[in-house]
């Protein structure tokens, strides 16, 4: 039973820290960024390059993949969702255009690492950290894990409270609410939204890292099987509600560990899916998500 | 004409004669007279994915079948023709793979077919060569239901055919409690059987068996499981990343038995479990180390002297031998047609030859070999037991 929560919990945080990224950018700037699962991917893989270079600790790989995410980010907002955004009047009708730029932006850089990779596994085993693994109560957990549970917890904290509580998170959520608005009352717009994608690109990286560790090893479509579960969680929780990322994570995370534990594990997309699509069905804005109401 | 003349010409007749002997013994085929039964080019499409999931296999493959026919065009087997292979990508796509075999089957100049690789991509198109009587060789043949046909030829030994080597190299190291891991892929699921079956033989049990979803990047629920059960060794037959996170995963879960897998386990991947891979032990149909087969030793000289700086893996000795079965059937049918060549593809069958991964045999149309076992010893893979 320890085992199946410790379980549960470090696979939440690794959902968790990967959707925190992807909602933050959802929820305050509207955009739907399709390439995140490749930021995430793309952070690894020049991690794993670096480190095949250079000696390389984890903490290096924690500065180099964040890094890496965030000029990503920067760069594909820069050419891609600003530009689209600056070209078209109508909001509702960029997201079309904003869906088809991230999915392309992925597209490039999943081809670019599986050409170099030959769609081989990668990871950061040149990297110097090696994993220890703990007995406590008659379960196996390791540093990294426990790690990992515990950066989800306080960095998803932090990102609440600054959210929540700070200027520049008020700032951002107006961003979301009404950009036009928040502008004339002095929202430098391109600035925030650059910063907003700026973190999310580095929590991909962040993310990255740590699933690495946790697994060995992604491979060029790794990206895009937690893109889709990193989507799931938000619509789960509700878009634009951090707390509503935490329970959409925790709740994949403890439904994948009781259907691997209890069944074939070909079924874990198949009823954890299956679980979100019953709860949208009661709650289409989410479970913590804001009805939306249409003035006519 | 002087007796010095004769004497020469006979002399220049022998070293002919002795020249395409030597030939015939390093497994290539003595050089024929042209034939009017061969267009000028003989082409075959090659279905290997060249990038995707299966990229790195298909370039492996695709680099043994273009040494072999390097060695039969130079060689002069088809006279004044040639034999042209026409290299596709399915890039991993099963659709793609479709679109392929259909240019294959309805262009007639096609003579036949190599691939495709991957197990989702044969399966739809083998009823589609046997329907439309295209000669189609499989060299990673390890799904069930391949052979649908005898246009269909399962030109690499599938891998449950000579799975069974583990339970004889697991018996001998001690281990009688196993634990079973796959995915839930066509080409899989029969090894994890094959695993399964090995319960009550021998004093070996199957303690559990687990099904795993290689979209997951977790697998510690299972390890658990398996964990729980109590082990002696634990045979994952589930590889790429996912295999990779099993093998990191069960020593992290306190597994310290022994890890046996299959051949698709890349040096990549183990490389990337890192220290939680040393010791994994597989059955291969080729490697390099092999020492019991003089037609390994040629194939790897000529396909280190064709690729300067590479090493042959199985797959390149997989995509050259089905290559040598396609040739030699050319050579028995002496012409290009598909329904000559099935014949003698058949004909070639029933005799067997030597190629890059030793002595071959077959089952009706299915290629059989004895495996080689390798085992991982932190940077690279060592000799465990060779073949037989």
């Amino acid at each position: 039973m320890v085992q199946d929560v410790l379980n549960a919990m470090s696979l939440a945080s690794i959902y968790l820290l990967f959707a925190t990224g992807m909602g933050l950018v959802w929820g305050t700037t509207g955009i739907l960024n399709f390439a995140h699962g490749s930021l995430f991917l793309s952070s690894i893989y020049i991690t794993h390059v670096v480190a095949q270079h250079l000696t390389v600790s984890i903490f290096g790989a924690l500065v180099i993949a964040m890094l890496v995410g965030a000029a990503l980010a920067v760069l594909l907002y820069a050419c891609g969702f600003g530009v689209i955004l600056r070209r078209v009047q109508d909001r509702s009708s960029a997201e079309l255009q904003l869906l088809m730029a991230g999915i392309g932006f992925d597209g490039l850089l999943v081809a670019l690492i599986a050409h170099n990779t030959l769609s081989e596994p990668f990871g950061l085993s040149e990297t110097t950290f090696r994993t220890s693994t703990y007995e406590f109560l008659g379960a196996y957990v390791t540093d990294i894990r426990i790690g990992v549970i515990l950066l989800a917890v306080a960095l998803t904290a932090a990102i609440g409270i600054w959210v929540r509580k700070a200027r520049s998170g008020l700032a951002m959520r107006a961003i979301g609410v009404d950009p036009e608005t928040s502008a004339l009352m002095g929202v430098n717009r391109g600035r925030m939204t650059l910063g907003v994608m700026a973190v999310s690109g580095a929590l991909g990286g962040l993310a990255g890292v740590f699933l690495v560790y946790v697994s060995a090893s992604v491979v060029p479509t790794s990206g895009t099987n937690l893109l889709i579960k990193g989507f799931a969680i938000i619509v789960l929780g509700g878009v634009g509600s951090m707390l509503g990322v935490v329970v959409g994570a925790v709740t994949l995370g403890v439904a994948e560990t009781v259907i691997n534990t209890y069944t074939s594990g070909s079924w874990v997309n198949a009823v954890a899916f299956g679980l979100i699509f019953l709860v949208l069905l009661l709650r289409p804005q989410g479970l913590f998500g804001r009805t939306e109401v249409r003035r006519v | 004409m002087t007796q010095h003349t004769r004497f020469r010409r006979r002399a220049l007749s022998l070293l002919a004669v002795v020249a395409a002997g030597a030939l015939s013994a390093c497994g290539a085929p003595a050089a024929d007279a042209p034939s009017a039964g061969f267009p000028p080019e003989i082409r075959v499409m090659v279905n290997n994915d060249q990038t995707g999931p299966a990229g790195f296999a298909g370039q492996a493959l695709n680099k043994g079948i273009t040494l072999a026919v390097e060695q039969a065009n130079s060689a002069g087997l088809f006279g004044g023709s040639r034999l042209v292979m026409d290299f596709q990508d399915a890039a991993g796509d099963p659709q793609s793979a479709v679109r392929i075999t259909r240019t294959a089957v309805s262009d007639k100049r096609y003579t036949a077919m190599i691939g495709p690789i991957r197990s989702v991509e044969q399966l739809p198109t083998v009823p589609l060569v046997q329907n439309g009587k295209l000669p189609t060789l499989l060299s990673e043949p390890n799904a069930a239901g391949l052979n649908v046909g005898d246009y269909t030829f399962l030109a690499g030994a599938p891998i449950t055919s000579y799975f069974d080597v583990m339970h004889g190299y697991l018996t001998s190291a001690g281990a009688k409690r196993i634990a079973v891991i796959t995915d839930d892929l066509p080409s899989d699921l029969p090894i994890g059987d094959i695993a399964e079956k090995w319960n009550g033989v021998d004093g070996t049990a199957v303690t559990t068996r687990v099904t795993v979803s290689r979209d997951s990047q977790d697998y510690t629920a299972q390890i658990a499981q398996i964990v729980r059960s109590q082990p002696d060794a634990v045979v994952n037959v589930v590889t790429s990343a996912a295999g990779a996170a099993l093998i990191s995963q069960l020593r992290q879960g306190g597994f310290t038995g022994r890890i046996v897998g299959i051949e698709a386990t890349t040096s990549a991947m183990l490389r990337t479990a890192g220290p939680a891979a040393t010791g994994f032990t597989f059955p291969t149909r080729f490697s390099v180390l092999s020492s019991a087969a003089p037609s390994t030793a040629d194939f790897t000289a000529a396909f280190t002297a064709r690729f300067p700086g590479e090493t042959p893996d199985a797959y390149a000795a997989s995509g050259y031998d089905a290559t040598q079965w396609l040739i030699k059937g050319l050579q028995k049918s002496g012409t290009a047609t598909r329904d000559d060549l099935q014949r003698a593809l058949t004909a070639v069958a029933s005799t067997g030859f030597s190629g890059a991964q030793g002595q071959i045999t077959f089952v009706g149309r299915e290629m059989r070999v004895s495996a080689t076992v390798l085992q991982w010893d932190g940077t690279k893979n060592i000799l465990a037991t060779d073949r037989r």
